[in-house]
């Protein structure tokens, strides 16, 4: 009777569920995170422990056997944070375990293309915000950018603003999950919700209009376009009305 | 004047100005410093006109001893005008990069005094941000025509890319609007592409020397203020490509901003015009044609109902139908409906599996179009090949020409 796998909702939690079930003949009846779980009438539930030191040899195993680009489409592919995503990582590991690391390139495979395509929403979206990130001044010189992406960026984003930035004090927070980074000039950490995140928001300056180059920024916004040629249809293509909350020059 | 008015008449005056890229520049932070080159580019904004927004696009000033009749600026033109000093250029320039507004600074200028004069401030600001404030993001400074060769090579070796503009495309057209002559700006160009060969050569021998315009060189044509074809536009650019190394060419679709009557009176700009000549600059770039099979004497003009790639194979249709299983991507690359990507992705997938129908969609070929030059497991797409040119033609037409103002992306396959 196919099972019912409940982890913790971790990276390596996924990965400790995924090895487990792999070594299975059946398929699972589902992998869910213990954020998501709910009983299943027909399905037993076996809950995964996490263990980072059996995670870390299966990545190790993956990206030996399958290679650097399965083990980048899985990483991707788990930050889509989409419901669903890892009965779908389930699929195509055990397809490529079948199949063997070539099975990676069978790119219309049911069991190939939604995984891919999900790394490459996550990919799509994560350099969108490297454009569209915006940080304003906040107390002592900080620099904190607010964001609600669709899919967890934050960790891919996050050495990219680390090279741009490295002596400033930044943070980012994904408002939508409650998770942050902050970087000192040294190091990087984790800001989980709770009340330096509050004190974080409540920190940003509310009044518009404060930061007389925010202000320079959305008139020069306004004036760089040329009437002749508006089209919003294609600004909104680029640039969907999703991200606008956080964008200072549409805000 | 204070800066913000400043960026307002300074900032509005660079927009006719298309080139944004901040791409082909690869560089860390400084030590203690901000910014980073990332060599494929990053967009930060979409302007109202769905132009991207990279760099913080402005003027120095917009003073200017020259006349240039397409101009905005142009001396006998009655409009306020401004000038930065090179602190606030600067501070611009770091306090919108803070804040990830941009990815750098795209300084161009009207000819304040003299070209020399004018060109030694556009050459002191990016000095200044890479020495001073230890800004490593890109920056793209426009060389003055007339400037001396000593000022542009040290512009050079503080900036990421230089471009000069043609805008007019033949000397007569120059003549005709403008008190430049071709060398003004013939030579500078042929001065920064030596300039970034033998730095090339240079850099080969000695990694530690300084890097001169690590972003190449690009320039800009104004399109439909003059009567130059098609077909001269895109002979000149594939020279461009090919003699100067330029890396990119835009093309910018004329705005009347006077009423001189050297000019024509256009109640709307070329846009749909400018949008094929992209694309038949990107058949050239990354598709492998040469500017002969895009365009000929006879037929001097892009059609502006289909895609000069449509075109093409419109009028080569004894090359196809060809197979999907083994066709080199060369060919791939040729066939209207298949881009670069689902080029790439159909010699992937095909070592895997015979490609089906279902196959070639999920790979994101347009069948609609691809379909009347492909053969898929040995049989022609369509029952009964040789269809007349008027029904394979009408599933090429793009639907621009329903609405000409509407931009479509840049390039659908
Ligand atoms: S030299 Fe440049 S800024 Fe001056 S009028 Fe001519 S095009 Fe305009």
């Amino acid at each position: 009777m196919s099972v019912q796998y409940a982890y913790d909702g971790s990276f390596p939690g996924v990965l400790c569920a995924l090895c487990a079930s792999l070594g299975e003949k059946e398929r699972p009846f589902g992998i869910v995170s213990e954020r998501e779980f709910q009983p299943a009438l027909l399905a037993p539930t076996v809950p995964v422990t996490t263990d980072d030191d059996r995670a870390g040899r299966f990545m190790e195993r993956i990206t030996t056997v399958m290679g650097r680009h399965v083990r980048r489409t899985l990483v991707r592919a788990f930050l889509s944070d989409l419901p669903g995503r890892e009965l779908r990582l389930y699929d195509y590991l055990a397809f490529l375990r079948d199949r063997g690391p070539r099975g990676d390139a069978c790119l219309t495979h049911p069991s190939v293309a939604p995984v891919r395509d999900l790394a490459r929403q996550v990919t799509v979206e994560a350099h969108r915000l490297t454009g569209l990130a915006r940080f304003a001044r906040v107390d002592e010189g900080l620099l904190l950018a607010l964001m609600e992406p669709r899919h967890l960026i934050l960790p891919l984003i996050a050495p990219h603003f680390i090279r741009r930035f490295p002596a400033e004090r930044w943070a980012m927070i994904d408002v939508g999950r409650g998770v942050g980074l902050y970087w000192d000039t040294k190091e990087p950490h984790e800001i989980e919700s709770g009340p330096e995140t509050t004190r974080l928001l409540n920190s940003i300056p509310v009044e518009e209009g404060q930061d007389i180059y925010e202000k320079m920024w959305r008139r020069y916004f306004k004036d760089i376009a040329i009437p002749e040629r508006r089209n919003p249809r294609c600004q909104r293509r680029f640039m969907p009305v999703r991200y606008w909350k956080y964008l200072t020059e549409k805000r | 004047m204070d800066i913000e008015k400043k960026l307002q008449i300074l900032g509005a005056a660079a927009k006719y100005d298309v080139s944004c890229s901040s791409s082909g520049s690869r560089r860390p932070a400084p030590k203690g410093g901000s910014g980073n080159g990332v060599a494929a580019g990053i967009c930060h904004s979409w302007a109202d006109d769905g132009r991207c927004i990279s760099l913080l696009k402005t003027l120095f000033t917009n003073v200017c001893i020259h006349d240039c009749a397409y101009c905005v600026n142009r001396r006998s033109n009655d409009i306020p005008r401004a000038a930065f000093t090179v602190d606030e250029i600067c501070e611009l320039t770091m306090e919108f990069y803070r804040r990830n507004y941009i990815e750098g600074l795209f300084l161009s200028s009207g000819v304040m005094r003299n070209a020399d004069y004018t060109m030694e401030r556009l050459m002191l600001v990016a000095k200044k941000l890479r020495d001073e404030h230890r800004f490593g993001g890109y920056i793209h400074l426009k060389a003055i025509p007339g400037a001396s060769r000593e000022l542009i090579r040290q512009a050079g070796l503080h900036a990421d890319r230089i471009s000069v503009n043609i805008e007019l495309p033949t000397e007569r057209s120059l003549l005709l609007l403008t008190d430049k002559k071709k060398e003004d700006i013939m030579l500078p160009m042929g001065e920064i592409s030596s300039a970034i060969v033998e730095n090339r050569d240079e850099r080969k021998h000695l990694r530690s020397a300084p890097r001169f315009a690590p972003a190449g060189q690009s320039t800009q044509l104004i399109v439909g203020a003059t009567p130059e074809n098609d077909h001269q536009i895109v002979r000149l650019s594939e020279g461009l490509y090919t003699n100067y190394g330029l890396k990119r060419v835009y093309y910018s679709a004329f705005v009347p901003v006077s009423n001189d009557n050297r000019l024509p009176a256009l109640a709307t700009p070329p846009l749909l015009r400018e949008h094929r000549l992209y694309q038949a600059d990107w058949l050239m770039r990354y598709y492998g044609f040469a500017a002969g099979e895009i365009l000929d004497d006879r037929s001097p003009f892009l059609d502006e109902e289909m895609d000069p790639k449509s075109a093409w194979a419109l009028r080569n249709m004894h090359l196809f139908p060809i197979d999907i299983q083994t066709a080199p991507y060369e060919s791939l690359l040729r066939v209207p409906g298949i881009g670069v990507k689902s080029a790439q992705r159909i010699v992937i997938a095909r070592r895997q599996t015979r490609l089906s129908y279902d196959d070639l969609k999920k790979i994101g070929v347009v069948m609609k179009r691809a379909k009347h030059f492909l053969t898929v497991g040995g049989r022609m797409l369509l029952p009964g090949s040789g269809r007349p040119l008027r029904l394979i033609r009408r599933d090429l037409v793009t639907r621009a020409m329903l609405d000409p103002s509407r931009q479509l992306s840049l390039f659908p396959a």
